[in-house]
């Protein structure tokens, strides 16, 4: 099966362009520029479909769009402030609760917002995309034993962080 | 338990389910249990903005077809931005400078991206750039501060004309007009001057007093001031004084006396009385308060 074939292509499309979207996103916390990226990766591998093996489309997609971000964000001279973008589930629980736990929630935003991006990107893979860390380890590129550190890392970092602010 | 009981991937074993039950049931013990428990569940139900699978397929068909022709007109950054301010809740990525300072008798502890520490004494400030602190562990310092640094790549803080270079350590650094010093506390310290520079092991400090260079021992585990005490080896008394000064928030007049008599000692962060009395008494300077924020002295 050749990635130059529209049915493969589009399947692989489908299978990993959320996640590399969220993952660009975790780095620089642009939604908009997170899915340009991701789409850039894809014209790309779509122009080496010839190349490219179908088993190794996968790490030719994140290693493609962590280049463009890290070219991008090498020249990027202006960037304000991003926003947001991470919603939360509604839930159903008496308001006082909720209330409490938006607070909660709002610390914890900023504070993942202060991590390193090495560890948010491995946070919130876990968290959001609920991947496991054999799966990061091969999206970001380093070992298992690494991410599980990050992780790690990150939980420590985060605790601090929010009791920094109460 | 505390944090660095643990071993480094301990957390990470615990969030995915992986420890044993007797790991499992002391952590359930601890103290930060619950608040880790808290960060777990919430984490937990964080999405995303929802993605349009489709309608992005469809964009990128139409930009494969194009053949990318045509320059896009707006920045791509700008249009982001654009589009976040209709958001209203969420994450604040900032990517500009990061400035913390302490006020007259302040102190603060401040956790780096890294997780290493700044610990920073009364009237001090610090200036650093998140963005690029993945790629550039560096600080810009005016005042005085303990640092306990990550292992990692090339740390440094940079002061006037001053710098201190570290791979993970900790030392403290005192940065005033004319007024350089590094103490270590652990790992190795590369401390520059003009003039001079040296490499510092647990005990050895390195100072510039209006460019003297020299260096000295000490035998200490953290900085006195971390405890409430500011202490001081054969400084020059004006030195003393402007410690004094930012501390307490004080003006002080010294009229006559000889600012370059040098003080060894210490004094407390917390007593203003007790405070002047162990440096002057120790100088033979008498001191009168003039009004509650004006000391004057003179010569005994």
């Amino acid at each position: 099966m050749s990635i130059c074939e529209s049915n493969t292509f589009k399947r692989v499309f489908d299978k990993y362009s959320e996640t590399i979207r969220n993952f660009i996103y975790y780095k620089c916390g642009d939604l908009e520029k997170a899915e340009d990226l991701t789409q850039e990766a894809f014209i790309k591998l779509w122009n080496n479909c010839a190349k490219v093996l179908l088993d190794k489309a996968k790490s030719f997609l994140f290693t493609v769009a962590n280049n463009l971000f890290l070219n991008d964000y090498a020249h990027e001279k202006v960037i304000l402030q991003h926003r947001k973008l991470i919603t939360i589930d509604q839930n159903t629980e008496t308001p006082q609760f909720i209330i409490e736990e938006e607070e909660f929630k709002q610390k914890l935003k900023n504070a993942i917002a202060n991590l390193t991006s090495a560890q948010r990107e491995v946070f919130l893979l876990n968290r959001i995309d609920k991947k496991t860390y054999k799966e990061i380890a091969v999206i970001v590129g380093i070992s298992e034993k690494a991410v599980e550190k990050r992780m790690h890392n990150a939980l420590v970092n985060l605790r601090k962080e929010i009791k920094n602010h109460i | 338990m505390e944090d660095n009981k643990k071993d480094n991937t301990f957390l990470a074993r615990w969030i995915d389910g992986k420890l044993n039950p007797k790991e499992l049931a002391d952590f359930e013990k601890s103290d930060e249990y619950h608040e880790y428990k808290k960060i777990a569940e919430a984490s937990d139900s964080l999405v995303m903005p929802k993605y349009d699978k489709e309608k992005a397929y469809r964009k990128l068909l139409g930009e494969i077809k194009s053949a990318r022709k045509t320059k896009q007109l707006v920045p791509s950054w700008l249009t982001g931005l654009a589009a976040s301010v209709l958001i209203i809740f969420g994450i604040y990525f900032m990517f500009r400078s990061t400035t913390v300072t302490t006020d007259s008798g302040e102190t603060l502890v401040h956790i780096l991206p890294d997780s290493s520490e700044v610990v920073l004494n009364s009237k001090s400030k610090i200036t650093y750039n998140k963005r690029s602190w993945d790629k550039q562990r560096s600080i810009k310092l005016e005042g005085e501060a303990f640092f306990k640094v990550r292992r990692g790549a090339k740390f440094e803080v940079l002061s006037n004309e001053n710098t201190v270079q570290v791979l993970g350590t900790e030392f403290n650094i005192r940065s005033y007009n004319n007024f350089f010093e590094v103490t270590c506390f652990k790992g190795k310290v590369k401390a520059m001057a003009e003039g001079g520079q040296a490499i510092l092991l647990p005990g050895q400090a390195f100072r510039s007093i209006h460019s003297r260079i020299e260096e000295y021992t000490f035998e200490k585990e953290i900085p006195d001031w971390i405890n409430g005490e500011s202490s001081f080896v054969r400084v020059p008394i004006l030195h003393v004084i402007r410690a004094l000064e930012d501390n307490y928030k004080l003006t002080i007049e010294y009229g006559n006396i000889d600012l370059s008599q040098e003080f060894t000692g210490s004094f407390s962060l917390t007593d203003l009385n007790l405070a002047l009395e162990t440096v002057f008494s120790a100088m033979n300077i008498t001191y009168s308060m003039k009004d509650s924020n004006t000391i004057i002295l003179s010569g005994k």
